[in-house]
């Protein structure tokens, strides 16, 4: 196989355009198969990389690109600040309803009268 | 463009970059610090890039002149590990079939390994690496076939015993 069949091969492995004519000589060439498996075996090889860069490069990145590593937190931050406002507010006015009636100068309303009769319910001197 | 195009194309093209520079280095690394380099140079540059087809093609050829420039600096430090030294020490001994791979990408000539390596892992086609190269379409070609047969010939030796090894796990699990 001469070097023009093999940069023909190669071309054609690349999807370039290659003339069909070309192409049909540089296959009959002896070795061509050889040559067009190879270079299959070459890509595969090298298609075969999941390498991939480091937290630390991604984070230098985000960076470089003004991208915010964690975007979620100022709005998450918002939502927690809003929240403890909301149940100080809460806990605030129930505890003032609670202490209210405490702090009133008239005792509560009684909602039952228990009568206890002297000699029924009870008797003096009898310890049992 | 805004700064959201940036990142858009840090997310297209980001992986083919770090592996064409890690595969063109040897190092992962040091190909970490180059990509960074890389698309530090995009966002500064992306007020002049006007030509958004062609996006591969420009981020392709400031890696290429990312690596150039690190050449330069390397050149200018007092002798010391080559590039392709520190490609072979930095590979894992686990690794035998990558490693015979990155040994003979290395063995390759600078111009004919980077036209090769735009090619087969940043996917660009013989015009987009062109421009990247300033070279002709041509030319990319060229450089493309004669990095393939010279790798199929330091490989040839060693891929039958490779292919062999890697087939006998499979046999012996049926």
């Amino acid at each position: 196989m001469n070097q023009d069949s093999r940069v023909v091969l190669s071309s054609f492995m690349d999807g370039e355009p290659v003339d069909a004519d070309v192409l049909a000589a540089a296959l009959q060439a002896p070795g061509a198969r050889e040559a067009l498996v190879d270079f299959a075996r070459l890509r595969a090889e090298l298609a075969d990389d999941d390498s991939r860069p480091s937290p630390d490069f991604h984070r230098a990145m985000n960076g470089i690109l003004g991208r915010r590593t964690l975007p979620a937190w100022p709005a998450l931050r918002r939502v927690a600040a809003v929240v403890v406002l909301a149940l100080a507010a809460v806990g605030a006015i129930s505890l003032g309803t609670r202490f209210r009636g405490h702090a009133a100068d008239e005792p509560p309303r009684a909602t039952r009268v228990i009568q206890f009769t002297p000699g029924v319910d009870w008797h003096e001197g009898d310890p049992r | 463009m805004s700064p959201s195009d940036a990142a858009e194309l840090f997310d297209r093209h980001h992986l083919a970059v770090f592996r064409f520079l890690r595969r063109m280095t040897g190092s992962p690394s040091l190909a970490e610090d180059l990509t960074q380099e890389v698309f530090l140079r995009v966002v500064r540059g992306l007020d002049a890039y006007e030509d958004r087809s062609r996006e591969i093609s420009w981020i392709f050829r400031i890696a290429r002149n990312v690596l150039v420039d690190r050449h330069r600096a390397r050149a200018r430090l007092p002798p010391g590990q080559s590039m392709q030294d520190a490609a072979i020490v930095s590979r894992p001994a686990t690794q035998h079939l990558t490693a015979m791979l990155d040994e003979a990408l290395a063995s390759l000539g600078e111009e004919d390994r980077e036209a090769f390596l735009m090619r087969e892992v940043g996917g660009l086609g013989y015009r987009e690496i062109s421009e990247a190269c300033d070279i002709t379409a041509d030319a990319a070609r060229m450089r493309i076939y004669r990095a393939r047969v010279a790798l199929r010939e330091a490989l040839g030796p060693w891929r039958p015993a490779a292919a062999a090894a890697a087939a006998t796990p499979k046999e012996a699990s049926k």
